[in-house]
């Protein structure tokens, strides 16, 4: 998703960032138990009101090895209720935590480095995306808040967005959030553009009813909103420059190898109602007529997909399935769509991974 | 197909007025008169387990609530989110809640938005018997809708006690820890052949109990907050009673409630702000006629009013708030006939019930439904065995203000029992289909109400016995339960709706025993129940969740309870105990709840002023102060004290 963006930015800027880095405090002199190779941090959502979300580490090179619940071997605690986002940042690991209300940014091992409670006011955290040396978070009070990397306790500025902002993306020199709108009495339409230089709302651009998912992928920005007439989700193109908007495809995911738009097709097929029945079946790069055809895998092609990241560094993909009961499943693709490998997670709803080199 | 069931009704109630012409009065009393006749039941001797509680054995066992006293029956499952405001409902043997019908002074409770009844809000102090019928209830003459679901709860208040006065009256009081206190008084009249009696009853309590919950190598820990509940009853019934031809039972009932609802314990984050305003208003009559020995009547009549509102504080709410509005009101005609020609006796009762619900909830389309209800039962007695055989028809149909809304629903469903019973002993087998119909929050609740909804299945197996004496009384059942076309909300990539999805297959054995002996001056009473309880998911074998228990159910439970009398004095022990359940159907190490064991006493003395008696009883509950959860993250309350008084003029 926009954080693909973001880690590619991030690898960009590691010189930099390096130098907040080592302004925190850290645990350097302890020998580190994770080992020092490339490492993809899986979060676990959980189960509402089951305090069972969960941080996981998969090690893709050699072993294929795989440390469940590192947060609580490292913290003693658990990570809560509902983790709704994690990005991968300067050598940090940043969690928004949405049902214990919570910023945390964290060491490669899971500890904890430090950590923002939000207050009522300021409302619960949904997403994560970070630029030179912030992180900006939109949370249900309708606001998108910034945070200076080197210190997290207290947010540096916020700007009001719109109601129930969800997943943000940056491209330039501007952030975009995704307005979704509150369910109990209005759907939302639009993206909220934020001048990231003056920290300010810009401007609104109508995209269509309910975005969830932003995208930025080269010149455009990718949009996923639910049509509640076909219940089904819609891949929007938008041109942030001539607001131009216009139906991409079906799609249910988005992510970018920092170049391309890769989007997984899932959807849950209503015409035998209530036998229901979700349907995987493939990744498609960009308007490329060739997608990556996911029914050699049975399992995953009847699941509904939760997760898909691609590593910014080899361009493998991840998918991870959920049912929303039992712990979910992750499936790894190379860049070419061959089928690598899979793994169980140690939690329901696999949501986001983040990449660690 | 509607034609059929909304005749039957119809004759059902036309014959019940004709046959009264051809009914001969030479016929002689059948012993199933007196059964329906009587309202206190007694636990043995009877085609269906049955459970009961009486109100001297509630004070006694310092009994808190009726959850309490149900979670002290076998084969129930009573899921209690925690203190005195906290939802109760009672699900009986791995049958949802939303299949164990509630009657209140013999008119059945309902709640078509929710279809579970909160059992948390029946008063326990104004009880004088509860009875937990598996199955339906013995009697015969019962409005159809006793004979449509799988297990009801019959509450049955006090009557009072005139003795030689013309005049009733009782006082009680309670208080105890996190602020509790509850008051209510209680008159009655006599007047002629008809008694008059009111009661008032007013209620709060703070419920900021402590708690502390594990959470990998530390604890959460804290008090409960917005916790906190106030509610207000009053009750006025008129009796009257003409020599046993004639018993009529009006009643007008009016609570009003305003609570916290604490919600989950969320780790690192409790800013529960939800409240809950709840006012219920009915007016019912229940009259029976007994035209002769052999023919008996019996015809009901209720209008229910319910009104809630819920309000949610949190700046994702446009203007910071959320507020929701829901109003339903009901109408109730029943009527029944029994008839006996010795050794046949035959019940039939039709019901029409209409409910609505009103609502400001996004999209709601005010649904109505009329139900036309019809049961027809033929039992035949020959010596030690009986047998009975019932059929219930449902007709309901739906309107709606905009939208879609469901089918019809036409349905015939089956019972029959058996039973052979000694002076000492009892044998008994019984088979029901019964189901659920979809609730107006499941058929209609915005994105997530479904209006295809087919109703839930359930059935039911059981073959048990009884045995005993004066001194000692075992009984064991062995039951066999199916649910098919569960209603449950699935998940899809972006909404969940609801849908019917799943069946479960039950395997249970419920065992209990009692005692009663006296050592010296002191009496002592022994009982003691234990269940076994197999509920799995059968829904799809290449499911990781295929045979596995499902969500809150142990495998082991079991309750005891002690009670000694001496003269003016008793002292009872009671435990309930309870083996790991899964709180997620997911049937692994993480998502299991710890077993637990409640240990409760009361000491209880009467005293006798004049010709009145003060009663007084001190309680110390969850005496180990074991910090245990029956729905996980909703914390039971530890260690807490009750003192009641009860004075009766």
């Amino acid at each position: 998703m926009k954080k693909q963006f973001v880690k590619i930015l991030s690898l960009c800027v590691l010189g930099a960032t390096t130098v907040f880095v080592s302004c925190d405090k850290n645990n350097d002199d302890e020998k580190p138990e994770v080992k020092s190779e490339k490492r993809v941090y899986i979060l676990n959502e959980g189960s509402w009101n089951g305090n069972n979300s969960t941080l996981d580490v998969y090690y893709p090179d050699g072993e294929n090895t795989y440390q469940s619940k590192i947060f609580a071997a490292a913290n003693g605690q658990g990570l809560g209720d509902t983790g709704q986002d994690l990005i991968a940042y300067g050598n940090r690991i940043y969690v928004s935590v949405w049902g214990s209300n919570y910023l945390a940014k964290l060491d490669t091992k899971g500890k904890i480095v430090e950590k923002h409670e939000f207050t009522a006011e300021e409302g619960q955290p949904r997403y994560l995306a970070a630029k030179d040396g912030f992180i900006y978070v939109s949370t249900y009070g309708g606001k998108v808040m910034k945070f200076d990397t080197t210190t997290i306790a207290t947010s540096i500025g916020s700007v009001e967005v719109g109601t129930h902002p969800e997943e943000i993306c940056i491209n330039g020199n501007s952030l975009y959030a995704a307005i979704a709108g509150d369910s109990h009495v209005a759907y939302d339409s639009t993206l909220a553009v934020v001048d990231l230089a003056a920290f300010s709302l810009k401007e609104k651009i109508t995209v269509a009813l309910d975005p969830t998912i932003v995208l930025s992928v080269g010149e455009n920005l990718y949009v996923i909103h639910y049509d509640t007439v076909t219940w089904t989700q819609e891949i929007m193109e938008v041109n942030p420059t001539s607001k131009a908007v216009k139906k991409f495809d079906e799609g249910a995911k988005l992510a970018t190898d920092g170049i391309n738009l890769y989007y997984v097709k899932s959807f849950t097929d209503y015409t035998d109602y209530p036998n229901t029945k979700t349907v995987t079946s493939f990744v498609k790069k960009g308007s490329d007529a060739s997608p990556f055809d996911l029914t050699s895998t049975p399992e995953l092609s009847a699941s509904a997909v939760y997760l898909f990241e691609i590593d910014p560094d080899n361009g493998d993909f991840y998918i991870g399935t959920t049912d929303y009961k039992t712990n979910g499943v992750i499936y790894r693709f190379g860049s070419d769509g061959k089928f690598i490998t899979k793994f169980e997670t140690s939690g329901i709803s696999p949501n986001h991974a983040a990449f660690v080199k | 197909m509607r034609l059929l069931t909304v005749s039957f009704a119809v004759m059902a109630s036309a014959l019940l007025w004709a046959v009264p012409m051809f009914a001969q009065s030479d016929s002689i009393i059948h012993r199933d008169v007196e059964t329906v006749d009587v309202e206190a039941h007694t636990q043995k001797r009877q085609a269906v387990p049955m459970q009961t509680m009486s109100a001297i054995e509630i004070q006694q066992l310092g009994v808190q609530n009726l959850a309490d006293a149900v979670r002290r029956f076998s084969g129930t499952n009573v899921k209690d989110y925690g203190g005195v405001g906290g939802l109760k409902t009672v699900s009986v043997r791995g049958l949802g809640a939303a299949h164990t019908a509630v009657s209140y002074d013999g008119v059945v409770v309902s709640d078509c938005q929710a279809g579970h009844i909160d059992i948390g809000r029946f008063d326990i102090g104004s009880i004088e018997t509860i009875a937990l019928t598996i199955g339906q209830p013995d009697g015969l003459l019962q409005p159809a809708s006793a004979f449509a679901q799988a297990a009801m709860l019959s509450i049955s208040t006090r009557k009072p006690n005139f003795a030689e006065r013309q005049t009733d009256a009782r006082a009680q009081l309670k208080g105890g820890s996190f602020g509790y206190f509850d008051a209510q008084v209680e008159a009655a009249r006599k007047v002629r052949h008809s008694t008059l009696s009111g009661t008032a009853q007013f209620m709060r309590s703070r419920g900021d109990y402590r708690y502390a919950i594990p959470n990998v190598d530390s604890t959460e820990s804290g008090r409960r907050r917005n916790s906190d509940i106030r509610s207000a009853r009053a009750e006025i019934n008129l009796s009257t009673a003409d020599s046993g031809r004639f018993q009529n039972h009006l009643k007008a009932y009016g609570f009003y409630s305003e609570r916290g609802l604490p919600g989950a314990v969320i780790f690192y984050y409790q800013q529960a702000k939800e409240r809950l305003a709840d006012k219920n208003f009915f007016v019912q009559n229940d009259c029976r006629l007994r035209l002769s020995d052999d023919l008996m009547f019996r015809l009901q009549a209720k209008y229910n009013y319910s009104w809630n509102r819920y309000e949610d504080t949190n700046v994702k709410y446009t203007g910071g708030r959320y507020v929701e509005l829901n109003t339903q009101h009901e109408g109730l005609f029943s009527m029944a006939g029994l008839w006996s020609w010795r050794p046949v006796s035959v019940s039939l009762a039709g019901d029409v019930v209409y409910n609505t619900l009103e609502s400001d909830i996004k999209d709601n389309p005010q649904p109505r439904r009329l139900t036309f209800l019809s049961a027809l039962n033929v039992r035949a007695a020959l010596q030690r065995f009986e047998a009975t055989a019932t059929l219930v028809a449902r007709h309901a149909s739906e309107k709606v203000e905009f939208g879609k809304r469901p089918d019809d629903l036409k349905r015939l469903t089956p019972a029959f029992s058996l039973k052979w019973s000694s002076n000492r002993a009892t044998i008994r087998a019984m088979a029901k289909a019964t189901y659920r119909i979809p609730t107006f929050n499941e058929l209609y609740y915005t994105t997530l109400g479904t209006t295809g909804l087919k109703p839930e299945e359930a059935r039911e197996l059981n073959v048990g016995f009884d045995f005993g004496t004066s001194k000692f009384d075992f009984s064991a059942d062995f039951y066999a339960n199916n649910v098919e076309n569960k209603i449950v909300a699935i998940p899809t990539l972006y909404v969940w709706k609801m849908a019917n999805y799943g069946e479960v297959n039950i395997l249970g054995v419920d065992l209990a025993a009692g005692t009663e002996f006296s050592v010296a001056a002191v009496k002592l009473k022994l009982t003691a129940n234990y269940s076994y309880q197999k509920a799995i998911d059968v829904t799809n074998s290449n499911s990781k969740l295929y045979k596995s228990q499902i969500p809150y159910t142990p495998l082991h439970s079991g309750k005891a309870a002690a009670v000694a009398t001496f003269g003016k004095y008793s002292l009872s022990a009671t435990t309930i105990v309870s083996g790991k359940r899964y709180f997620l159907e997911y049937n692994i190490p993480d998502n299991e709840i710890e077993p637990y064991a409640e240990f409760s006493a009361t000491a209880t003395r009467s005293f006798n002023i004049g010709r009145s008696q003060l009663t007084a009883s001190l309680s110390c509950l969850n005496i180990t102060d074991n910090q245990y959860s029956v729905i996980k993250y909703y914390p039971m309350p530890g260690r807490q004290f009750q003192l009641q008084v009860n004075f009766t003029l």
